[in-house]
């Protein structure tokens, strides 16, 4: 009974909704889960969740389209200088703060250089490392000077650097300013922030003044739900609306009715790093044979249920216009590898085992952050491949804070899987050039850095296109880390939900004015 | 009884102090270290900047002379969850907490105390038995599963009732918006207290009915309903306080599953988020809410069986 | 409790642990052995109880799973009753200054919630079962030292404890050959319980994500894993949920069986 009235109701205000041009109650809500309460500020917060709210509260220079490029968001236009050194960026006129302030080019000052400077407790340091700096041409003109040719630039810029009010901010370190970060946080975004329950609820309401066209809903709500099966559940009770599952929960939402499954490639790789500095992992070719040995297609079918793509390289299909489609994804062949590892000194003895010439078992540790099941069923793949072939694999699992503190910073470990999210941009100069901080494998090829550096100082889209091509090939003949699968988000929404772009919700957020509901089907 | 009180305040600060030194010693010596510096992407420069400001960088003895002067005057310091004063992120989970143990505690006395009063004066009686089946499954129970199973039935099929929150997203915080979200993490939360107060209460009365004064009142030709609800039932009362003042610790530690279930937001989930991101400040002052709450929840209990059996108050 | 509690209690509790532990040599299926080609499979003669949904097989991984939990709920036990009796017994024997000091550190222990301090604990000895172990019996210790302390103090208080002191009797002798005696029936019980709390708590840890640490199956996080798949395989966390909930309860009437009377007014 109480089910008949609550669907009556919510057809009333669905038909209410469809003739009013500007509807109000629950027809114009979406709600959404977050793990954890959100730090309003784009600069400092360093969890999902806040990237998530972040990205909806507060506009950036640009925002990157259903390709991933760049496209006007605060500036309008903008022109790199012929020796790419600085960049001029012109801001859209008429901006105002959710308070009423006029948005100028101080802001954007201010902003960056809080993101520069590391004691304001900034989280976005190192995607700026190249910029020495913002200066104001004049209230609707910014000029960014680099150290070098900075091609990312654009991307990083629709990333996470959110624009925060000076008029606000201005004189207090970002960590101090409690009130603008817990309940009065000031954006231009297209939702501006209603109204705070700690711990539970985030509810955003339409921005009426916002320079885009109007926002399709009222309101956007993130709910602390910090349970994945919780969330399930309240997405089947209708008290969520769109929620990104893990493949494990596929089962509760297909085939539920007002529920839509969509997938969406992300950025990200999701790999075995095997450490080079380690006598057993040096050699290309005994990487090539490991990437023969274990069956990702497999992995992909039964851990993943099918939601990824094999991979061919670092660079995912997400990046689609840098992704290499006419290489193919190496094949699952465990006679090729074995051929390889003998070519490199490895022989399966009489007990199945490899050996060296010296009598030496191929053993070593497999490292894997304990807690999330798609990461254990992945590695136990891999371990029972790899003893196919004769090598002894330990599988260690261990917290994540420990294990890239104590393993991943300072390269202690021989084989580990992991992942990487990478901003939408090509650039992989700080994951695999010769001695950056994030190559913790230690890989170092000469060929690849020169490309990586040129593919980060070339702005020419064409010309990037060739140099990643070239850095993809390179990445077949001596593979940095065994790259199992790109994975693909998956958004379980009501069948309500219209415009959301075909990106990861990270990045679809930032066109949260094209999100609206309609009737479901 | 201002002694008493004393006492009970000196018990207090010792206690309080314990706490405060292992739970500190624990955390920091903790391998791991907080979750907001586990990003492999970030240099050294910006950890090394993220752990200065988060003053993580001075010797641990030093840290803990430095919490503890603040914690005496009341300030909890900053939490790095939540990048705000820890008493804050405290105090608007603690009225969570309280509405969802009190009334999870009031449900176990509810169903408990009186199934317990009925089966303890009938012993081996129809009800006797299933009551006692049904709270030995009540402990057995894990919490967790539980709740799910709740859920599933009667939020996403039956849909009677929320999955999960406080109130409503829009328009909510009414009386019976409030209660509707009560009902299923106070019942999840309340079975195995409910169980637990059941035996107890059962045990209470039949030790009673073999008690002389039993004998000699229904000899007398006092109505056994009369002497049962006014006498035993008095008697249960005082096993039962001391028997709560053990509960409440783990009712908060047992709200930290329940809450995480139904997405409630109160202090056991903050604990445990806290604890598992080695949030230290937010870790320190939840523990040391908490404990006030128990050794507080003790005094109360001492006050309340004084109250119950006249006879203690002279020891 | 009634008298025909008692055999089923215990008797559930021998064919449990007789199962488990001889299960592996009856079923000998590697728990771990993964085949992401047969998922979710029904029941039939090479996975009498179908397999999981990485294609593990369930009845191997139920009987695995049955002697890691039971191992760590002895040993969980055993370690907070070791700890428990010691400083109860101290206090109790005692007396005096180290019995306040000693008990305040009893009441510290009770006040804090056990989660939050079991979850630091984990992170010392790495995942695995010893450190499950030591964030349960550190964590579960207080009520035996209370009940030891209790004991022996009454006992200590007796007529011929008091005499065989004056007869210069050493502390350890009076200790070792009158109160042991007192005490051990009640350790009993308070260990039995100790068992089913062990049992629960790594269940909930589990459920955080921190108890035993998959591929190693306990009930508990078999059955915390299969809360994602309640929908398509529900069949997955039907079998350990019944399991820990037997083995809790047998374990509940065990001790009550075991109790001397009705009641443990300990607190």
């Amino acid at each position: 009974m109480t089910r008949v009235l609550r669907r009556a109701s919510l057809g009333v205000l669905v038909a209410l909704g469809s003739c009013d041009p500007a509807p109000s109650g629950v027809a114009g809500t979406l709600r959404l889960p977050i793990i954890n309460d959100p730090i309003f500020n784009p600069v400092i917060a360093p969890d999902l969740g806040s990237v998530m709210v972040n990205k909806v509260i507060f506009s950036a220079l640009v925002r990157p389209d259903t390709a991933l490029q760049p496209t006007p968001d605060l500036a309008t236009a903008w022109e790199a200088a012929p020796d790419g050194l600085s960049w001029t960026f012109h801001l859209r006129p008429g901006v105002r703060w959710h308070d009423g302030a006029p948005f100028t080019a101080r802001d954007v000052k201010f902003t960056f250089d809080q993101i520069l400077d590391l004691s304001s407790g900034t989280r976005l340091r190192s995607d700026f490392a190249a910029v020495d700096g913002v200066d104001i041409v004049d209230s609707l003109t910014v000029r960014f000077r680099l150290t070098a040719p900075f091609a990312p630039l654009l991307t990083l810029l629709g990333y996470n650097a959110g624009i925060l009010p000076e008029h606000l901010l201005r004189g207090q370190r970002l960590s101090d300013a409690t009130a603008f970060n817990r309940t009065t946080p000031i954006g231009t975004g297209p939702f501006r922030l209603a109204q705070v329950t700690p711990g539970a609820t985030v509810v955003l309401e339409r921005n009426p003044h916002w320079y885009g066209a109007p926002p399709g809903l009222d309101r956007l709500i993130f709910k602390v739900v910090p349970d994945i099966n919780a969330q399930v559940a309240q997405l089947r009770a209708g008290e969520l609306d769109l929620v990104t599952i893990e493949p494990a929960n596929l089962g509760s939402v297909q085939h539920q009715p007002g529920i839509a499954i969509r997938q969406v490639p992300v950025v990200q790789h999701w790999y075995v790093g095997f450490n080079t500095m380690s006598h057993l992992f040096s050699p290309p070719a005994v990487r090539r044979a490991m990437a023969y040995a274990v069956n990702r297609e497999a992995i992909v079918a039964g851990v993943l249920k099918g939601y990824a793509d094999l991979p061919t390289g670092t660079i995912p299909i997400a990046l689609r216009t840098y992704h290499d489609t006419t290489l193919h994804p190496v094949p699952f062949a465990p006679d090729s590898a074995q051929a390889l590892l003998a070519a490199a000194g490895w022989h399966r003895d009489a007990d199945g085992k490899l050996r060296n010439a010296a009598g030496r078992e191929f053993a070593f540790d497999l490292l894997v952050d304990k807690g999330n099941p798609t990461r254990e069923q992945a590695a136990l793949a891999v371990q029972q491949d790899l003893e196919r072939i004769g090598m002894t694999v330990r599988l260690r699992t261990m917290e994540f804070a420990a294990l890239v503190r104590d393993r991943v910073l300072p390269g202690n470990y021989e084989a580990i899987l992991i992942w990487w999210t990478t901003p939408p941009d090509p650039d992989q100069f700080a994951f695999y050039a010769s001695d950056q901080d994030n190559n913790h494998v230690r890989w170092r090829n000469r060929t690849a850095d020169s490309l990586l550096l040129a593919g980060r100082r070339t702005s020419d889209v064409a010309t990037r296109r060739e140099i990643y091509r070239a850095f993809q090939r390179v990445e077949r003949d001596d593979p940095p880390v065994l790259v199992l699968f790109y994975p693909r988000e998956i958004q379980a929404a009501t069948t309500r939900l219209r415009g959301l772009p075909a990106l990861g919700i990270r990045d679809a957020l930032r066109h949260s004015e094209a999100l609206s509901l309609g009737p479901g089907t | 009884m201002t002694r008493f009180l004393l006492s009970r305040a000196l018990h207090a600060i010792l206690v309080l102090g314990m706490v405060s030194v292992t739970t500190f010693a624990i955390m920091h010596l903790a391998p791991g270290g907080p979750s907001v510096l586990a990003d492999p992407k970030l240099s050294a420069a910006e950890r090394a900047a993220i752990v200065e400001q988060l003053g993580l960088d001075a010797p641990l003895p030093v840290q803990f002379t430095r919490w503890i002067t603040r914690a005496a005057r009341g300030d909890l310091g900053t939490s790095f969850l939540y990048a705000a004063p820890t008493a804050q992120a405290i105090a608007d989970r603690v009225p969570n907490t309280l509405v969802l143990a009190g009334a999870a505690l009031l449900l176990a006395c509810l169903i408990g105390v009186p199934t317990g009063i009925a089966a303890g004066a009938a012993p081996g009686g129809t009800l006797d038995r299933w009551a006692l089946r049904a709270s030995v499954a009540g402990i057995a129970v894990p919490v967790f599963w539980l709740g799910i199973m709740l859920i599933l039935v009667f939020a996403v099929r039956l849909q009677w009732l929320p999955a999960g929150g406080i109130t409503a997203d829009v328009d909510g915080g009414g009386l019976v918006d409030r209660a509707r979200h009560l009902i299923l993490p106070a019942s999840t939360l309340a079975l195995a207290s409910a169980s637990e107060l059941f035996r107890y209460t059962r045990a209470a009365v039949r030790e009673g009915r073999d008690a002389n004064w039993w004998r000699v009142a229904r000899a007398r030709g006092v109505p056994r309903r009369r002497l049962l609800w006014r006498h035993a039932a008095r008697h249960a009362l005082v096993t039962l306080c001391s028997v709560l003042s053990v509960q409440l610790p783990r009712l908060v530690g047992g709200a930290a599953i329940t809450e995480t279930v139904f997405s409630w937001p109160g202090m056991g989930r903050l604990g445990v988020e806290a604890a598992l991101a080695r949030d230290y400040p937010l870790v320190m002052g939840v523990t040391l809410v908490v404990t006030l709450g128990v050794v507080l929840a003790g005094v109360l209990s001492d006050l309340g069986q004084l109250a119950a059996d006249p006879r203690l108050r002279r020891a | 409790m009634t008298a025909r509690v008692v055999p089923r209690g215990l008797l559930g509790l021998v064919v449990m642990t007789a199962v488990v532990t001889i299960g592996p040599w009856l079923w000998p299926a590697n728990p771990n052995a993964i085949d992401l080609t047969n998922i979710g499979a029904g029941l039939s003669p090479a996975h009498p109880l179908g397999t999981d949904e990485t294609g593990r097989d369930v009845l191997s991984r139920l009987l695995g799973g049955g002697r890691v939990t039971l191992v760590v709920a002895l040993l969980a036990m055993a370690t907070a009753v070791t700890l428990g009796s010691l400083i109860g017994g101290i206090a109790g024997f005692r007396g005096g200054r180290v019995e306040a000091v000693l008990m305040r550190g009893v009441d510290a222990a009770l006040a804090v919630p056990g989660l939050f301090i079991a979850i630091c604990l984990l992170a010392f000895a790495g995942p695995g079962i010893p450190s499950v172990v030591l964030a349960i019996g550190l964590t579960t210790w207080m009520p035996t030292a209370r009940v030891v302390r209790g004991e022996v103090a009454r006992v200590r208080r007796e007529p011929y404890i008091e005499a065989a002191s004056a007869l210069g009797a050493t502390s350890w002798r009076i200790l070792w050959h009158h109160v042991r005696p007192q005490v051990v029936p009640l350790l009993l019980v308070t260990s039995t319980l100790g068992v089913a709390t062990a049992i629960l708590t790594e269940a909930a840890l589990s459920f955080l994500g921190i108890g035993i640490q998959p591929p190693t199956p306990s009930w508990g996080n078999m059955l915390a894993g299969a809360q994602g798949t309640l929908s398509s395989y529900p069949w997955l966390a039907v079998l350990p949920g019944l399991l820990i909930l037997c083995a809790v309860a047998s374990v509940n009437a065990a001790a009550d069986a075991l109790r001397p009377t009705p009641v443990d007014s300990s607190p």
